[in-house]
C-alpha cells in the first residue's frame, strides 16, 4: 500500500478518535472545573474526600483506568460501552490534572480581590463566581486547550480496548501487510496534523497572556 | 436582582452529569444471549484479525473460516447481520466473559483450561503448530525439543495461545519463551531478530508468509510439534460461548451437524486453504478434549 | 464471573515481581529525558536557527501520542538495522517523549530567574561559564526540582505503556496473568491499587521536597 492509501485507511478511524475526544472533553472540563473549585473552596474532611476522588483519577495510570473500566467492572455487573469506557477513563484522568490547574489559577489570585469583594457585601459564593472565576478563567484557558491536545493523543490508547480509532486502523493495516515504516510514520503524521495546529493556537494564547514576563535572559 | 452564579450552574450540571453517566451504563441483560440475538437478528463475534481465522476484509466485513461458519450456521435462523469486535488473541476470552461479544469465532482451540471458563461447540478443524524461523533456519530447529535443547534459542509465542502452551508442555523452558500480545509483534520479532523462532498454528504461518513484504524468514520444515501419547497433538478449533449460554451453544451445534452433512463446512475449508488433513475425526468430541 | 478476592491476593506477588523493572524504567526515563531536555534547551538558546528547529522537534514529539512513538521505535528501527531490546526501546521512547516537557521545564526554570540576576552577573564581571555554574544553575535546579519530581511520577505512570511492546513490568505481568487465567478483573484491580499507592506516596515525597526547597529559598 502506498503512503496516501495507508493515511486514508488510518483516517477511517478519525470518527472514533473524534467521538472519544469529544465525550472525553465532556467529562474532563466539568470535572476539572467542579473538583478544582471544590478543592480550592472546601476544608477539612470534605476537602479530603474531594482530593481523594481527584487523586484516584489523576494518579492512576491511564492504561490501568482504561482496563479497569473495560474488564473489571463487568465482574461487578456494570457493563459500559467501549466508547463510554474510553471517554470516561481518558476524560476523568485528564480532568484530574485539569483540576489542579484550576485550583492553582484560583490560588494565584490576589487575596485582596476576595477581601474587596467581601467588603462590598457580596456572599462568598458570589465572590467566587463573579470575581475569582472570571479572572482565573483567563489563566485556565491554556489548560483547557492543553487538555484537548492530551485527549486527542490519549485516544490512541482506546485502540487497546478494541475501539476502531486511528491507531487501531493502523494496526489493522499492519495485520494485513508488513510495512512498519509506512504505517507507523503515517500514524505519527496523522496525529501531528491534528495536534500541531492546536499547539500553535495554544502557544499564541499563552504568549498573549504572559506578555509581562518577558526580558533578556539570553546567556 | 438575582445573580445567576457560575457556581450555581455548575452545581446544577453535576447531578445531570451523574444521571447521564448512570444512563450510559446499561444493566446486565435479564434475557439470555440467544433471546437477544433472535430479537435483534444480529450477533457479535470476537475475532483477532488474523487470516485465515477471523479478520476484517476489504469491505469491512468479518471474514475468515470461523466467521463464515457462524454466518452459515445462523443465517437460516434469521440472523442477518454479523457484527464483530477485533481484539488481541489473548484478550478474546476475557472479552467474551466481559460481555463484549456473543461468541469467539477466530480459531480458538479447545483446551481443558479454557473449558473451565467458557463452553465450546463441537470441533471444526484439527490443526498443528508451525514455526517461523530466520531464513535458512540457522539453528536447525525442527521440533520443540530442538528449542529446549539449545538454551540460546529464544522462542516467541502469542500470549494466551495454545501454541505457546504446547511449546511449554513439550519442554521448552519459560526462560526461553518471549510472549507477545499480537501476531504482528510476534512476526516482527522474528524478522528483527528479537526471537529466533515464533510458534503459530500452521494455517496462520502459511497465511502470514504469503505477504510478499515479509522477507528474511521461512517456515521450519519439517516440524514436529507437541507429541502426546505417541501421536502428534492436534489443536481442535471451535466456537466459544459464555458458560451461561448453553442453549445458544446447543443451537449452534445442531446447525454445525447440518453444515457438516451438506458439505458447507468442506466448502468453507477449501475457501481458506484447508485440506482433508485438517478435518476433525468424527470420534473427537469437545467433551473428550476438555477432559484431557 | 464475579470478583474473586482470594485469586486477586494470590497474584499480587507475581505482579510485584515486576516492581523493580517498573522503578528502574522510570528512573532511567527520567534521567534520559532530563539529559535530552537540557540539550534541547541549551541548543535552543545558543542559536536562533537551531532554536526554531529544536522548537519544531519538541512540538512534533508533544503532538503525537506516546503509544504511537513506542510502536514506531519498536517496529521501525529494526528495519534500519537497529534492533534494541524492548526495555531499551521503552526507556528511549519515554525519554524522548518527556524530553520535550523537560525542555520546557528547563526553559521555565531559567525564565523564572529574575532578569536582574543575569545582568548582575555580567555587571560583576563573571565569565559566562562562571555565571552559569554559580548563579544560574543553582537557582535553576531549585526551580526545576519539583517539576522533575512530578515527571518521575509521570514516567512511573507511563511504564504500563511498555506492556504493549512486551516489557515485563508490573502492568504487563498483570496482563499475562489475565490472559493465562482468562480473568482480567483481579489482575487489573491489583495492579491498579499498587500503582495508586506508589504514585500517591511518591507525589507526597515530592511535595515535601518542594516545601523544603521553598523554605530554603526564603532568606
Amino acid at each position: 500500500m502506498d503512503f496516501t492509501s495507508i493515511l486514508g485507511g488510518i483516517f477511517e478511524g478519525l470518527r472514533v478518535t473524534g467521538i472519544v475526544t469529544l465525550y472525553g472533553m465532556l467529562y474532563a472540563v466539568p470535572f476539572a472545573l467542579v473538583f478544582g473549585v471544590l478543592q480550592y473552596f472546601t476544608r477539612g474532611t470534605v476537602q479530603w474526600m474531594v482530593t481523594a476522588v481527584i487523586e484516584f483519577w489523576r494518579s492512576s495510570p491511564v492504561l490501568v483506568l482504561l482496563f479497569l473500566l473495560y474488564y473489571a467492572l463487568p465482574s461487578f455487573g456494570v457493563n459500559l460501552s467501549s466508547v463510554t469506557v474510553g471517554s470516561m477513563a481518558l476524560g476523568l484522568n485528564i480532568g484530574g490534572y485539569g483540576s489542579q490547574s484550576v485550583r492553582a489559577a484560583l490560588q494565584a489570585l490576589d487575596r485582596g480581590q476576595v477581601e474587596a469583594g467581601k467588603a462590598l457585601g457580596l456572599t462568598r459564593l458570589d465572590v467566587l463566581s463573579l470575581i475569582e472565576l472570571p479572572q482565573a478563567f483567563v489563566a485556565m484557558t491554556p489548560t483547557f486547550i492543553n487538555q484537548f491536545i492530551q485527549l486527542v493523543k490519549g485516544t490512541a490508547l482506546v485502540s487497546l480496548i478494541s475501539l476502531t480509532d486511528m491507531t487501531f486502523r493502523a494496526k489493522e493495516i499492519a495485520q494485513l501487510e508488513y510495512n512498519p515504516v509506512g504505517i507507523y510514520t503515517a500514524l505519527l503524521f496523522a496525529y501531528f496534523i491534528i495536534c500541531y495546529p492546536a499547539t500553535i493556537i495554544g502557544r499564541r494564547i499563552e504568549n498573549w497572556l504572559s506578555a509581562g514576563q518577558r526580558g533578556n535572559r539570553d546567556f | 436582582m438575582q445573580h445567576i452564579s457560575k457556581f450555581g450552574i455548575l452545581r446544577g450540571l453535576l447531578p445531570g452529569l451523574v444521571m447521564a453517566l448512570a444512563g450510559l451504563a446499561h444493566t446486565p441483560a435479564m434475557a439470555t444471549t440467544a433471546d437477544v440475538i433472535k430479537e435483534k437478528g444480529k450477533l457479535t463475534i470476537g475475532i483477532h484479525n488474523r487470516s485465515p481465522w477471523g479478520f476484517r476484509d476489504a469491505d469491512g466485513q468479518a471474514a475468515g473460516f470461523h466467521p463464515d461458519l457462524v454466518r452459515a450456521a445462523f443465517a437460516p435462523l434469521g440472523v442477518k447481520d454479523i457484527e464483530f469486535v477485533i481484539s488481541d488473541f489473548g484478550a478474546l476470552m476475557p472479552g467474551l466473559i466481559a460481555n463484549r461479544f456473543d461468541m469467539i469465532a477466530s480459531g480458538i482451540a479447545i483446551t481443558p483450561a479454557r473449558c473451565k471458563a467458557v463452553i465450546f461447540s463441537e470441533p471444526d478443524l484439527a490443526v498443528g503448530d508451525s514455526l517461523i524461523v530466520a531464513q535458512g533456519n540457522p539453528y536447525n530447529i525442527h521440533s520443540y525439543a530442538d528449542v529446549a535443547a539449545n538454551s540460546k534459542i529464544r522462542l516467541g509465542g502469542g500470549r494466551g495461545t495454545l501454541n505457546t502452551k504446547n511449546a511449554i508442555d513439550a519442554g521448552v523452558p519459560e526462560s526461553q519463551m518471549v510472549l507477545f500480545q499480537d501476531t504482528e509483534s510476534l512476526i516482527s520479532a522474528v524478522i528483527a531478530g528479537r526471537v529466533d523462532a515464533a510458534t503459530l498454528s500452521a494455517p496462520s504461518v502459511i497465511s502470514a508468509l504469503q505477504d510478499r513484504n515479509i522477507k528474511g524468514v521461512e517456515r521450519a520444515v519439517p516440524f514436529r510439534g507437541l507429541v502426546r501419547n505417541g501421536n502428534p497433538a492436534a489443536m481442535y478449533t471451535a466456537i466459544a460461548f459464555r458458560a451461561a449460554d448453553v442453549g445458544l451453544r446447543d443451537t449452534y451445534n445442531a446447525q454445525l451437524i447440518k453444515l457438516k452433512g451438506d458439505g458447507t463446512v468442506k466448502k468453507i475449508m477449501e475457501k481458506y486453504g484447508f485440506t482433508d488433513e485438517e478435518e476433525v475425526p468424527s470420534s473427537v468430541t469437545t467433551e473428550q478434549v476438555c477432559s484431557e | 464471573m464475579t470478583f474473586d478476592l482470594e485469586f486477586a491476593l494470590s497474584i499480587v506477588p507475581t505482579i510485584l515481581s515486576g516492581l523493580g523493572t517498573t522503578l528502574w524504567i522510570a528512573v532511567a526515563a527520567c534521567l534520559g529525558s532530563a539529559i535530552l531536555g537540557f540539550i534541547w534547551e541549551a541548543l535552543r538558546r545558543s542559536n536562533r536557527g537551531l532554536g526554531y528547529a529544536m522548537r519544531f522537534v519538541i512540538d512534533f514529539i508533544r503532538a503525537t501520542p506516546l503509544l504511537v512513538q513506542l510502536y514506531f521505535l519498536y517496529f521501525v528501527l529494526p528495519h534500519y538495522g537497529l534492533t534494541l531490546p524492548a526495555i531499551v526501546v521503552g526507556v528511549l521512547g519515554l525519554s524522548v517523549y518527556y524530553s520535550g516537557y523537560l525542555a520546557e521545564v528547563f526553559k521555565a526554570g531559567i525564565d523564572g530567574i529574575p532578569t536582574g540576576q543575569f545582568e548582575a552577573a555580567k555587571a560583576v564581571g563573571l565569565t559566562r561559564l562562571d555565571a552559569v555554574l554559580f548563579v544560574i544553575l543553582p537557582q535553576m535546579l531549585r526551580n526545576i526540582a519539583a517539576p522533575m519530581g512530578n515527571y518521575f511520577v509521570s514516567a512511573l505512570k507511563a511504564t504500563p505503556y511498555l506492556a504493549v511492546i512486551s516489557v515485563p513490568e508490573m502492568f504487563g505481568l498483570a496482563m499475562e496473568v489475565g490472559s493465562d487465567t482468562f480473568r482480567y478483573a483481579e489482575p487489573v484491580i491489583a495492579v491498579g491499587i499498587i500503582f495508586l499507592v506508589l504514585a500517591v506516596s511518591i507525589a507526597q515525597l515530592v511535595r515535601l521536597l518542594e516545601a523544603r526547597l521553598m523554605a530554603s529559598a526564603q532568606r
